[in-house]
């Protein structure tokens, strides 16, 4: 389960950045009490435009980046008291994860085993099984510098999976795949959702969130627009399609700023 | 925590020895370029050396003297070849475009000078800017010189001690490893610094500035690591890569004097004696919290840096604030005292020097040791705190 209340994030401006966008503050306000709750065996889905606040909020979930206040728990652990301990119940997942170019795939997958605390019998356990599942006993020894697009974000799935984290998240875990590897990734969520686990992913793809999520907070300029289940999203459409009512919903925020 | 930071040691060694860039800046130039220098300048030096001294030579003689004994000792030379000439202003212009080699002047009423004990100047044109300057026929002089003395003192039944009325005997106190140690101890300091900074350089800008550049750091700040368990994982590697490159250069310097040919024997045996266990352990000591030191300095820079070229354009200035205190060092008269114990990198020149002379006062370094560990000591904790701010690290 992954509960987000209240979450700020600012960002301090340099002097040069403040004259670019043309703003006083020292700080750079990007997420606004941002609050939703993502539950287990269920596919949230954090929708927005470019720069809506996506990627931020999954980065501090992830633990990457610090909020400026609210909270967030994952799998009933506060992030910011026990970052660690987090982690360690939580898989990330980006379509721009780097990869370890000089370490082979088995050797990337043991590391991050071990980063994890994992006994080396187990790892290579999962590992067997996730490779099966993937298709990547060919190219396991291969430096991973020589792998295709698609062999990568294999290599990524593993890691991200290899510890079996009860909470998986994923940054537009599509961007910039080609089909048959994006479809991999579908595949991923679906059997996390299977499998019981909390899984958040974000996406500006309605096709994606219409095939996947059970929830949906739309995200705009940090604020969150709508938060409630797909069935509620789309019993309350005013639209034709989601596409064009997600778009409604962006620019009614857009009106309502101007 | 332990197990996490060899985890992350033993993952960034492997990433590391994989490196081609960092394989050459950590281990082939420190270790292949002093045998190279040396093989090269010493063989070079040796073949225009022996060439020059088998290489017939060219006088040109104006002899407006009716003797010729001179003129006829020199041709008796071997390899000698004499140009008889009429006027004095043509040696210069011939020495200048290497018509001659030397070009020498016998005044007239020379012989009758010598014969009557008054002194006359030969006038000896040379040119600077050969290889051998005027030895060759100094040599030549000086012989036939001497041969004239010795005539005037048998003429005169006068032995040697008439004009050599005695001999100073020297005893210089200072043993050779002793001169060794202070007058060119400087330079192995100097060289083991520059390259324990370049030696970490290449893989610092990689471990961190490389890992944001291929988004690998995040991936890595996902994993149930604290900030501090990869930042101390990181730098050991770094400190590490320093410290061998270090060591590395200290060993291609020795095997590059042993293979060169050139250096006197005495010199060959002290600079051998060394390299020995004491000598290393106390350089050790010194120099690995000078490598984490290095590493102190070099990581928040290449955490700041957005890519390897920003990180490349930042680091190498550096280079030069390190260059600086440690070319001080190879000053003559800049003593090792309590002072100059304490200034970085100045003081590990100073003090290899005294070790290497054998004269090392133990307080002295023993403050070195202090002030480097404090120094190391702050810069880990810099870096901490540097590592810790996301601005830094998600620039």
């Amino acid at each position: 389960m992954i509960e987000v209340v209240n979450l700020v994030k600012e960002f301090p401006l340099g002097k040069k950045q403040r004259e670019e966008l043309g703003v006083k503050d020292k700080n750079l306000k990007v997420l606004h009490e941002v609050s939703f709750s993502c539950q287990p065996g269920r596919v949230f889905s954090l929708l927005g435009p470019n720069g809506a606040g996506k990627t931020t909020t999954l980065r501090i979930i992830a633990t990457i980046l610090k909020p400026t206040s609210g909270t967030v728990k994952v799998a009933n652990i506060d992030l910011i008291e026990n970052p660690s301990e987090a982690r360690a119940k939580m898989g990330f997942l980006t379509g721009t994860t780097g990869l370890y170019e000089r370490l082979t795939p088995n050797e990337m997958i043991k590391y991050f085993g071990q980063l994890n605390g994992i006994d080396a019998r187990i790892v290579e356990e999962r590992k067997n099984r996730l490779y099966d599942l993937l298709g990547m006993h060919d190219f396991a020894h291969k430096r991973i510098g020589k792998l295709s697009t698609g062999m990568r974000q294999k290599v990524s799935i593993t890691r991200t999976m290899i510890h079996d984290p009860e909470v998986v998240v994923f940054d537009e875990p599509t961007s910039g795949l080609d089909v048959i590897t994006a479809k991999n990734i579908i595949e991923l969520i679906r059997d996390c959702k299977d499998q019981g686990k909390t899984v958040i992913f974000s996406s500006h793809i309605m096709s994606e969130v219409d095939l996947l999520c059970d929830d949906l907070a739309i995200i705009h300029n940090g604020r969150i627009l709508f938060n409630d289940t797909m069935e509620n999203f789309r019993k309350q459409m005013t639209t034709d399609n989601l596409t064009e009512e997600f778009i409604h919903i962006v620019s009614e925020s857009e009106a309502a700023i101007a | 925590m332990f197990k996490n930071i060899f985890t992350i040691i033993r993952k960034e060694i492997l990433d590391t020895l994989r490196d081609k860039r960092t394989i050459v800046t950590m281990v082939l130039v420190p270790v292949l370029v002093f045998p190279l220098i040396f093989i090269a300048s010493s063989s070079v030096q040796k073949s225009v050396m022996e060439k020059e001294q088998a290489k017939t030579i060219k006088i040109g003689i104006v002899n407006e003297d009716t003797d010729k004994a001179l003129e006829d000792f020199l041709r008796q030379q071997e390899n000698v070849e004499i140009i008889i000439l009429d006027n004095e202003n043509q040696l210069e212009e011939l020495v200048k475009n290497d018509s001659i080699i030397y070009g020498l002047h016998i005044p007239a009423g020379f012989a009758q000078s010598i014969e009557s004990m008054e002194q006359m100047a030969l006038n000896l044109y040379f040119s600077g800017t050969r290889i051998t300057g005027k030895d060759r026929i100094d040599r030549f002089i000086e012989t036939w010189e001497d041969q004239v003395v010795a005539q005037r003192l048998q003429d005169q039944q006068l032995s040697q001690t008439f004009i050599k009325p005695f001999v100073t005997k020297s005893f210089n106190v200072a043993s050779d490893q002793e001169m060794i140690g202070k007058l060119a101890g400087g330079f192995l300091p100097y060289l083991f610094i520059i390259f324990c900074f370049t030696g970490a350089m290449y893989p610092a800008i990689d471990l961190f500035t490389g890992e944001k550049e291929r988004r690998t750091l995040e991936t890595l700040l996902t994993a149930p690591v604290s900030r501090i368990e990869i930042l101390i994982g990181k730098m050991t590697v770094i400190a590490l890569t320093g410290l061998i490159s270090a060591m590395l250069a200290l060993l291609g310097l020795f095997v590059g004097l042993q293979i060169s040919a050139g250096l006197p024997d005495f010199i060959m045996t002290v600079v051998m004696g060394i390299l020995s266990l004491s000598f290393i352990v106390y350089l050790l000591i010194m120099l690995i919290p000078l490598s984490i030191f290095f590493a102190g300095m070099l990581i928040p820079l290449a955490i700041y840096a957005k890519n390897f070229k920003e990180a490349q354009s930042i680091v190498t200035p550096l280079t030069f604030i390190v260059i600086i205190p440690a070319a001080l060092g190879l000053i003559p008269g800049i003593e090792y005292n309590a002072a100059t114990a304490l200034i970085p990198i100045l003081n590990i020149t100073l003090a290899t020097k005294e070790i290497i002379a054998g004269t090392v006062f133990i307080p002295h370094y023993l403050i070195t040791v202090v002030s480097l560990i404090a120094l190391a000591a702050v810069s880990v904790l810099f870096c901490a705190n540097w590592f810790g701010k996301e601005s830094n690290v998600l620039r």
